[in-house]
């Protein structure tokens, strides 16, 4: 579909969503997902799927109600100018913290896994100037960079799974009896709590078009986006047990590393770190857009532009000062976390979407009496 | 020793977004970059002295009394 200059259609939007998250997929879920539910974590994407597809209508409902506005007037239309601007500002906040603490973990992960000598400020600088000035020219070259990453992306998947099918142990995955019903509900907080960041996303609403098509391209993306990620746990948790994957830093690089086809094809890590920097380089663009269309959002700003550099700036600091280690931050990401991104990613679109209905039910007794 | 780093790069960027947003009379633009950079540095500062002893994680932890 065309769109206009710093539009994007819907289905970019989702390219961009699932490229976001294919992040902490490989980071945190798998070892979440062996932590909580052992060896039946693979199957507790599944349960994040109602949630997910929850909030998809709940979105959709919202903006098919309030035809042409953004998420933020939305939510100022609803719940009022000044609780309004105090929601907008605890969203600022929790965006402002997810590219700090993104900007950070893609510096950890680089320093974990091939760079262990290099100081992590330098893979910071060295993905915010470029962010900073791509994002000069708006938000829709980082979609139209998604539109050509996601395939790769998809066939990096792919050829893991075809590669490590048979390293695959049977005695590793199974078996799954009724018992593990709450194991597995408890793995899939992590999933839901990623999956929480399609509320954000829709803070760009005033840069979509075609948003007619929300639904069908929202389920077509839940179907991926839960499959893929079913797809690495199996793996994972397949190949390396659960107990071996819920202590291993990163369990997808582990299990990489293992690839090896007849002794000819074998390192591939190299690829897989690469399509980790650009879905990183991605998540963190599309987290700063987010926190600059909020900040204009907030202060009623025609352009924030001039803002992109000084925000970099901000962030850098950030990254560095959110923790003094990456253990740190994975007891963080692990403990409150999750429970943030639940009350804001899930919590409070069900909160608005009730308010809007009965604000609804309301209004036709408004209208009935001035007639009268 | 940091800090004659971040008080520098702050001052430069500010001034040289504020010049174009200035002349195009978009004050309440103007007005956020100085705040963005007030608080820039005043986090900066904040990092650089307690590079060692505190993190924003420990202070979230700490709010949210949970450990």
């Amino acid at each position: 579909m065309k769109t206009g200059k710093d539009k994007i259609s819907v289905k970019q939007l989702f390219f961009v969503f699932t490229i976001m998250i294919s992040s902490p997929t490989t980071r945190l879920l798998p070892k979440y997902a062996a932590a909580k539910a052992e060896q039946a974590g693979w199957v507790s994407p599944i349960v994040s799927t109602v949630p997910f597809i929850l909030l998809l209508l709940v979105i959709d409902s919202l903006l098919k109600k309030y035809k042409g506005q953004s998420m933020s007037d939305i939510i100022s239309s609803i719940i009022g100018k000044f609780l309004g601007k105090l929601v907008l500002v605890v969203y600022l906040l929790w965006a402002l913290w997810l590219t700090a603490m993104y900007s950070r973990y893609y510096t950890e992960r680089l320093t974990s896994s091939i760079y262990v000598n290099i100081d992590i400020n330098v893979f910071i600088i060295l993905a915010l100037i470029p962010i900073a000035y791509i994002l000069r020219s708006g938000f829709t070259p980082i979609a139209r960079m998604s539109e050509i990453l996601l395939p790769f992306i998809g066939a990096m998947l792919i050829m893991l799974a075809l590669f490590l099918f048979p390293k695959v142990r049977a005695d590793n995955l199974l078996p799954v009896y009724f018992n593990d019903i709450v194991p597995i509900f408890k793995g899939s907080i992590s999933i839901t709590g990623v999956l929480s960041y399609l509320f954000l996303m829709f803070f760009l609403s005033d840069k979509i078009v075609n948003l007619k098509s929300l639904r069908k391209f929202g389920y077509i993306a839940s179907c991926v986006n839960i499959s893929s990620i079913m797809v690495v746990n199996f793996i994972v948790i397949g190949v390396l047990g659960s107990s071996l994957a819920r202590r291993v830093y990163m369990p997808v690089l582990t299990v990489v590393k293992q690839i090896s086809i007849m002794d000819i094809i074998e390192n591939i890590e190299a690829v897989v770190v690469a399509i980790w920097i650009f879905a990183d380089f991605t998540l963190i663009a599309t987290l700063l857009v987010i926190v600059l269309n909020l900040i204009k959002s907030i202060f009623n700003l025609s352009d924030t532009k001039p803002l992109i550099n000084i925000l970099a700036v901000l962030v850098y600091y950030l990254s560095l000062g959110i923790s003094a280690g990456r253990f740190e931050l994975e007891d963080f990401t692990n403990k409150l976390l999750m429970p943030i991104n639940l009350t804001l990613g899930y919590g409070f679109p069900f909160v608005l979407f009730a308010l809007s209905t009965l604000k609804k039910k309301k209004q036709p007794k408004k209208a009935v009496n001035p007639s009268r | 020793m940091k800090i004659f780093v971040l008080v520098p790069v702050v001052i430069i960027v500010v001034i040289a977004d504020i010049i174009p947003i200035i002349r195009k009379k978009q004050h309440k633009e103007a007005a956020v970059l100085i705040m963005l950079g007030a608080v820039t540095l005043a986090y900066g500062y904040y990092y650089i002295t307690h590079e060692h002893t505190a993190s924003l994680v420990n202070l979230m932890f700490d709010i949210f009394g949970s450990r």
